[in-house]
Parts: C-alpha cells; sequence; structure tokens
C-alpha cells in the first residue's frame, strides 16, 4: 500500500504555513519592480552607472587577488 | 527538466563570458556592455566576461568617497530580484553552474548539507553585512576603501579572473603573492568541498544568493506547493539538492528554483508559475 496516497492531504504541519502565506505573495514583485525602476532611474541620473563601468572595464586588482 | 537546466547555465554561461579576444590576449572587455551588469555571480575581470558583476559593481558604488546610497544597484537587485529570485542561481550563474558541475562527479557520498546547516546558512548574511557593506564602507588600502567581498573571499574573481588572465599574461602571474593564494586556497576549498556537499558557496557563503533569496517570497517566478492536492509521500524532498520540506519550497530563502521537485511530484502539485517549464508528472 502507498503510505503516500494513503495520507493525501496529510500534511497537517504544513497547512497553517501553505496556503495562507502563499496567496499573499501575489503581486508582491510588480512593487518591487516598480521600486527598482525608480531606483535604477535615480541611480542613473546620478552617474552611478559611469562608476561601474570605469571599475570594470580596468582589471580589478583585487578580484584578482592582487590588489 | 535536468537536462535543460544544465543546458540553458552552459548557454548563458558561454553567452556572458564570449569575449575569446580577452582570453587569448590577457585582457579584459571594454566596451559598452558593461555599463550593465549580469544577474549572477560573475567577476568582471574575466577575460571573457561582456558585462558586469553585480557584486563588483555594487562594491563599486559604495567605495566612493563618503557615504552615498548606492542607487544604481539596489535598483539592479530589486528589477531581478522581483521578476526571477533565486531562479538566478538555479539557472543563470555561471559559479553555481561550476559547483553543479562538480557535484555530478560519481565519488564520495553525497550530502546535500554540511553539518550545522542551520547556524551555517546564516554565513551568507554576515558575508552580505560584514564583506560586501561594512567592509567596502570602511575597509581602506592606502586611501581608497576596498571592495572587502572582492579582495578576501570571491571565488569567482579567482576562478574566472585570476586564473584565466594570468595564464596569459606574465607581468600579473610575476605579481601573484600572499593575497592571492589565500584567495586560491578559499576556492580550492569550496571546489573540493561541491564535489561532496551540494553547491557549500551558495548555501553558506554568497551574498547574492542571500539577495535574491529574499525576493523569493514574492518574485513573479516562483515554484508553489499545492497543499490541498500533497498526499506527504516528501518525493519532492528527496529530490531537492538542498533538502526543503514542500511546505517550504514557495517561500524558501535557500530555494534555487532548480524545479527538481516539481519533475518528480508524483500528484503534480509542485509547478513553476508562472511560466509552466514542467509542472509535476500529472501536467506534462
Ligand atoms: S548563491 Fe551566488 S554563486 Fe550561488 S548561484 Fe546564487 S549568485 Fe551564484
Ligand atoms: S524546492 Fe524544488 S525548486 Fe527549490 S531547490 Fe528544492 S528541488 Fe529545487
Amino acid at each position: 500500500m502507498d503510505k503516500g496516497r494513503q495520507g493525501r492531504g496529510s500534511g497537517m504541519h504544513t497547512e497553517a504555513v501553505g496556503r495562507g502565506r502563499e496567496k499573499r505573495g501575489g503581486h508582491g514583485w510588480i512593487f518591487g519592480l516598480l521600486a527598482g525602476a525608480v531606483f535604477f532611474g535615480i541611480g542613473a541620473a546620478r552617474g552611478e552607472l559611469s562608476a561601474i563601468w570605469q571599475k570594470a572595464v580596468m582589471i580589478c586588482m583585487e578580484c584578482i587577488g592582487i590588489g | 527538466m535536468r537536462r535543460i537546466r544544465t543546458i540553458v547555465q552552459i548557454i548563458f554561461t558561454i553567452f556572458t563570458n564570449g569575449y575569446t579576444y580577452g582570453y587569448l590576449h590577457g585582457k579584459i572587455y571594454q566596451g559598452k556592455l558593461k555599463y550593465a551588469c549580469v544577474p549572477g555571480l560573475n567577476c568582471y575581470s574575466c577575460p571573457g566576461a561582456v558585462a558586469s558583476c553585480p557584486l563588483g559593481a555594487l562594491q563599486a558604488l559604495l567605495n566612493r568617497r563618503g557615504f552615498q546610497v548606492p542607487f544604481a544597484m539596489l535598483g539592479f537587485f530589486f528589477v531581478f530580484g522581483s521578476i526571477f529570485g533565486r531562479f538566478i542561481c538555479g539557472w543563470l550563474c555561471p559559479f553555481g553552474l561550476v559547483q553543479d558541475l562538480l557535484h555530478k562527479i560519481p565519488v564520495l557520498r553525497k550530502r546535500k548539507r554540511l553539518p550545522f546547516h542551520h547556524i551555517l546558512k546564516y554565513g551568507k548574511y554576515v558575508v552580505l553585512v560584514c564583506l560586501v557593506g561594512m567592509g567596502s564602507l570602511f575597509l581602506f588600502g592606502g586611501f581608497a576603501k576596498v571592495p572587502a567581498f572582492c579582495k578576501y573571499l570571491c571565488p569567482s574573481g579567482t576562478l574566472f579572473g585570476a586564473l584565466p588572465l594570468m595564464a596569459s599574461n606574465e607581468a600579473l602571474r610575476g605579481q601573484a603573492g600572499g593575497l592571492f593564494f589565500w584567495k586560491l586556497g578559499i576556492l580550492l576549498i569550496l571546489l573540493l568541498l561541491s564535489v561532496k556537499v551540494y553547491r557549500p558557496f551558495c548555501q553558506y557563503l554568497c551574498p547574492l544568493g542571500a539577495i535574491y533569496g529574499w525576493f523569493n517570497r514574492f518574485s513573479l517566478v516562483q515554484v508553489r506547493w499545492e497543499r490541498e492536492r500533497c498526499t506527504s509521500c516528501k518525493a519532492c524532498q528527496r529530490a531537492c539538492p538542498v533538502d526543503l520540506a514542500p511546505e517550504e519550497i514557495s517561500r524558501s530563502p535557500e530555494c534555487i528554483r532548480c524545479g527538481k521537485c516539481a519533475a518528480v511530484c508524483p500528484e503534480g502539485c509542485v509547478h513553476f508559475s508562472p511560466f509552466p517549464l514542467q509542472s509535476g508528472r500529472k501536467h506534462i
């Protein structure tokens, strides 16, 4: 007899966790995405992308364990 | 599913590290694509890298004079994290791929976790706060702040940056000293450990995993578990490389969205959402 099948829906310890929490996740990602776009825009306007580029196009001595 | 994931990982790694001229001449790419970051841990001093590393970029911004909020990287993490969460770790990170491949080597009895996992798993948050955050803000080398995570820990920098660069650049080889051998030691320990334990760097040390893990709870890409149809057979937990119980799957910061649980669930109650990459046996 397959024990797992016998106990269909018997994940008792899981019940409180499962449903409530999963539903709450809903559309949070949209707010995260919008916040990210705003942050990114502010950073770009402040010239941060250039700062990143300047660091990225030189060999980073710390990264390779020399600096 | 496993094969699809490995293929995606390999293609993405080649695609984002495809600057062959760099490998041949011991140089790095200096074009405009480096204004952008790749999502996973990928040293920008890798001779093949065509874009920037998000952790390197974050530290570069923190290393500026005074304290300035690194808005661009906050934005980057919110955008990528909100869409993908740790799907990035499972599918799009070159250093994750390296550890996955090493773990496939059929020697030693495999372990999913290290002993004291419940404590050690917080190591990545410690690294994020102490090395990436405070280290980059307060550690000084001469008069300049240093990117402390890159300098003292990052194994991607050693593997994808230092080793190929030094292989083709004699001047750099001559400068290797104590710090290089420290980082080389860390890399070797992690690589050897990966053969036995599943992704030790990702589970215990990677600050990027810590960041993306926070987004797992509400990211667009999810692996969902349907409690109503679950028979508690635990097939998903046995298949899960990081040993997550079914009720932990959806929200756990440890889940790398590899999809192995979805592939084995006999009831089809674990599945990717919103993209039906593989929705369990009953949904195929
Ligand atoms: S935890 Fe870090 S190294 Fe591991 S896959 Fe995620 S970003 Fe890459
Ligand atoms: S819970 Fe599923 S998707 Fe997440 S790591 Fe485990 S097997 Fe992979």
